[in-house]
C-alpha cells in the first residue's frame, strides 16, 4: 500500500478464549506488555462471559483522530491515524457464521439478526496504535444489578451508546473509559472525559475529546509550564475544562465518610458521574465514579436524631480508574488518622478477581452539573433534615423514617407520578398545572413499606429564596397523616398534592 | 443552543407513550388542618431545625473551598 492510497479494511472474527493477546500483539518498542489495562479488560470480559471478538481492522475513532491531529501527527514516528475496534459478544460464533449473518441480513432477516447480535453484545474497545497506551474509547456493559454478595448495584453514570457495525445498529449501556496516554491526556483528563460523557449527552452538549479537555484546562491556568505532554491537572483546571464544556463544576471537599457517602449517593443516583480527586501514597490521582454498591440502610448514629439516612447504604463505588479499567470495584471505609476527629474516607480499589490493589484517600468530589442546577445537595439537605426529623416524630407514621435527597429530570418525575396512586385531582395538578424546573430536587421521605411523601424543589434557585414547589403524597402515607402533611406544606408556602 | 433549553418540565423531549394512570386510591384529606395542628407542626419543625443545625453546619463545610483543595494536583501515571 502506498502512503497515499485508500486504506484497506477487514472484519475478523476471533474466539475469545485465546484472550486479548491474539488481537493485541505486542507492538514494536513496547517495554511492558501486556499493559495492566489490557489484562484488566481480559479479566472483566471473562466475568461478562465473553466468547467471541469481532475485529474492525480500520476504524477512525473521533477521540483518537483529534489527539492525532493535535499531537501525534507532528511526531517523528509515523503513527497511523486510525485504530482497530474490537466488539465483544457472549456467544461463540465463527467467521463463516458471521458471513452468513451478513448475507441473511440482506435477505429480509436484518432485524432478526441484529436482535440476535444485540442480545449477546457486551460492548466495544478501541485499540490505538500507541505502544504504551493502546486502550482507547471503550464502552462495556456494566456489571449486573446484584453483586455476588447480594449487594444492589446502581450505575447512575451509565448511558446508552449507539454502535454501528457493518451497517447493523447495536446498543450498549455503560460509560466510556480510556487509558491516559501521557501525551494528550493524564488521569484527570480521562476521568473528566468519562464524567462529561454522561451529562453532556443528557444535556445535548458537544462531547469534548481528551485533547479539547487538556487545551481548555490550560487556557487560563497553566502552572506547569506547558499543556502537552500532559503531566496532570489541578482541581481548578478540571473546573475550567468543565466550564468550557458548557457545564458548571461543583467542588465538594471531603469532610467525613458519612458526608462523602451522602454526596456520592445523591449525585450518582441523580445520573451524574463525579470525578474523584484521590491521594494515593501522597500523589494526586483522579478517577470517575460510575456506580454505587448499596447495602442495607443503617441505623442513625447521631443519638439526637430520629430518622435514617439512605446514604448509609453506600458500601462501595464502581470507578473508571485509568490505571486499571472500567467499573473497578472500590470499597469505602473510614481511615482514622492522628489528631482529634481526623477520620478520612478511604477507597480500597480491587480487581475483578478480588486481588487487592491499593488504598486511596478521597480529597474532593467534582461534579459537572448543568449550569441551571444551582441548588446543591448540601442545600437540599439543609431543608430535608428538619423535614425528616418532623416525619420521624409523627405518631401517625409507623416504623423508622428514611431521608433520601437527589435530583431527577422533571420529565421522568412526571412519568413516575402515574404510579404514585394520587387522586385524579392531585395527578392532574402535578402533571398539568405545576411548572417544574428541568431538574427537580427531591426530598423523599420513606418508611420501610415505601415512600411517604416528596418535597419537590426548584433547583434553578440557590436555596436562599423559598424553593419548595410542592409536597406530593406517596402511596404509603396513611390518611391519618394528611393534616400534618397539609400543615407542613403551609410552612413552605408550597402546593399540596395528594 | 441546546435542543431543549427549557425550564418548564413539559418541553420538547419525547416522553414516549403515556402510561395508563393508576387507579386513584388515596382519599383527599376531608378536613382542612386545624389551627392547633398547624401550630403544633410549626413548633415541631422549629424544634427539628434546631436539632439538625449542627449537622447542617458540618455538611456546609464541604462546600467551603480552600486553595489546597483547588490546587491539588492530579498527576498519577
Amino acid at each position: 500500500m502506498s502512503a497515499t492510497s485508500i486504506p484497506s479494511a477487514a472484519i475478523g472474527v476471533v474466539r475469545f478464549p485465546a484472550g486479548l493477546g491474539a488481537v493485541c500483539p505486542k507492538p514494536d518498542g513496547a517495554l511492558q506488555w501486556p499493559p495492566t489495562q489490557l489484562t484488566y479488560l481480559e479479566i472483566y470480559l471473562r466475568s461478562l462471559g465473553c466468547a467471541t471478538i469481532v475485529v474492525e481492522t480500520h476504524y477512525v475513532d473521533r477521540d483518537f483522530v483529534d489527539d492525532f491531529a493535535r499531537y501525534y501527527a507532528r511526531a517523528l514516528r509515523s503513527y497511523p491515524n486510525f485504530t482497530t475496534r474490537l466488539h465483544f459478544f457472549n456467544e461463540s460464533f465463527t467467521e463463516d457464521a458471521w458471513r452468513a449473518m451478513i448475507a441473511a441480513s440482506a435477505d429480509g432477516q436484518r432485524d432478526a439478526r441484529t436482535g440476535w447480535l444485540q442480545d449477546r453484545y457486551l460492548g466495544f474497545c478501541v485499540v490505538r496504535p500507541l505502544p504504551a497506551s493502546p486502550i482507547g474509547r471503550t464502552v462495556l456493559r456494566a456489571p449486573g444489578s446484584r453483586s455476588d454478595g447480594g449487594h444492589e448495584r446502581v450505575f447512575g453514570g451509565a448511558r446508552e451508546y449507539s454502535v454501528h457495525l457493518c451497517g447493523l445498529d447495536l446498543k450498549v449501556v455503560g460509560l466510556a473509559f480510556q487509558q491516559q496516554d501521557q501525551g494528550v491526556s493524564a488521569c484527570a483528563t480521562t476521568a473528566l472525559w468519562s464524567a462529561l460523557q454522561c451529562v453532556a449527552s443528557a444535556e445535548r452538549l458537544h462531547m469534548p475529546t481528551p485533547g479539547e479537555i487538556t487545551d481548555a484546562a490550560s487556557r487560563y491556568v497553566l502552572t506547569d509550564g506547558r499543556s502537552m505532554p500532559s503531566e496532570g491537572l489541578r482541581v481548578e483546571q478540571i473546573c475550567e475544562a468543565t466550564r468550557a464544556a458548557g457545564l458548571a463544576p461543583l467542588v465538594v471537599r471531603s469532610v467525613s465518610p458519612e458526608q462523602d457517602r451522602v454526596q456520592l449517593m445523591s449525585y450518582v443516583r441523580s445520573r451524574f458521574a463525579p470525578v474523584l480527586a484521590l491521594s494515593v501514597g501522597g500523589i494526586g490521582h483522579a478517577v470517575c465514579c460510575v456506580g454505587l454498591k448499596l447495602g442495607d440502610i443503617r441505623p442513625q448514629t447521631n443519638p439526637s436524631l430520629h430518622f435514617r439516612d439512605a446514604a448509609s447504604r453506600v458500601e462501595g463505588l464502581y470507578i473508571h480508574d485509568d490505571r486499571l479499567g472500567p467499573y473497578a470495584s472500590a470499597e469505602l471505609f473510614s481511615d482514622t488518622r492522628p489528631g482529634p476527629g481526623n477520620v478520612r474516607t478511604s477507597l480500597m480499589i480491587r480487581w475483578p478477581d478480588n486481588v487487592e490493589s491499593e488504598q486511596a484517600i478521597l480529597q474532593s468530589i467534582i461534579v459537572p452539573l448543568p449550569p441551571k442546577v444551582r441548588l446543591s445537595v448540601t442545600r437540599m439537605r439543609a431543608l430535608g433534615l428538619p423535614i425528616a426529623e418532623v416525619a420521624a416524630a409523627l405518631d401517625e407514621i409507623r416504623g423508622p423514617v428514611t431521608l433520601d435527597v437527589r435530583y431527577e429530570r422533571a420529565v421522568q418525575y412526571k412519568q413516575r407520578a402515574y404510579e404514585f396512586c394520587l387522586s385524579a385531582e392531585g395527578l392532574y395538578q402535578l402533571l398539568c398545572e405545576l411548572p417544574l424546573s428541568r431538574y427537580v430536587g427531591l426530598i423523599e421521605i420513606s418508611s420501610p413499606a415505601g415512600p411517604l411523601f416528596d418535597v419537590v424543589l426548584d433547583t434553578t434557585d440557590s436555596g436562599a429564596n423559598p424553593c419548595a414547589l410542592a409536597v406530593v403524597r406517596r402511596a404509603q402515607l396513611p390518611a391519618a397523616a394528611l393534616p400534618q402533611l397539609e400543615a407542613l406544606t403551609a410552612i413552605f408556602g408550597s402546593r399540596r398534592i395528594v | 443552543m441546546r435542543e431543549s433549553d427549557h425550564d418548564t418540565g413539559r418541553g420538547s423531549e419525547d416522553i414516549g407513550p403515556v402510561p395508563k394512570p393508576a387507579a386513584p386510591t388515596a382519599p383527599v384529606s376531608p378536613e382542612p388542618v386545624t389551627p392547633n395542628e398547624a401550630a403544633r407542626m410549626r413548633q415541631l419543625f422549629e424544634q427539628a431545625r434546631q436539632r439538625v443545625k449542627p449537622l447542617i453546619k458540618r455538611e456546609g463545610e464541604a462546600e467551603v473551598l480552600t486553595d489546597d483543595v483547588l490546587n491539588f494536583r492530579l498527576s498519577r501515571m
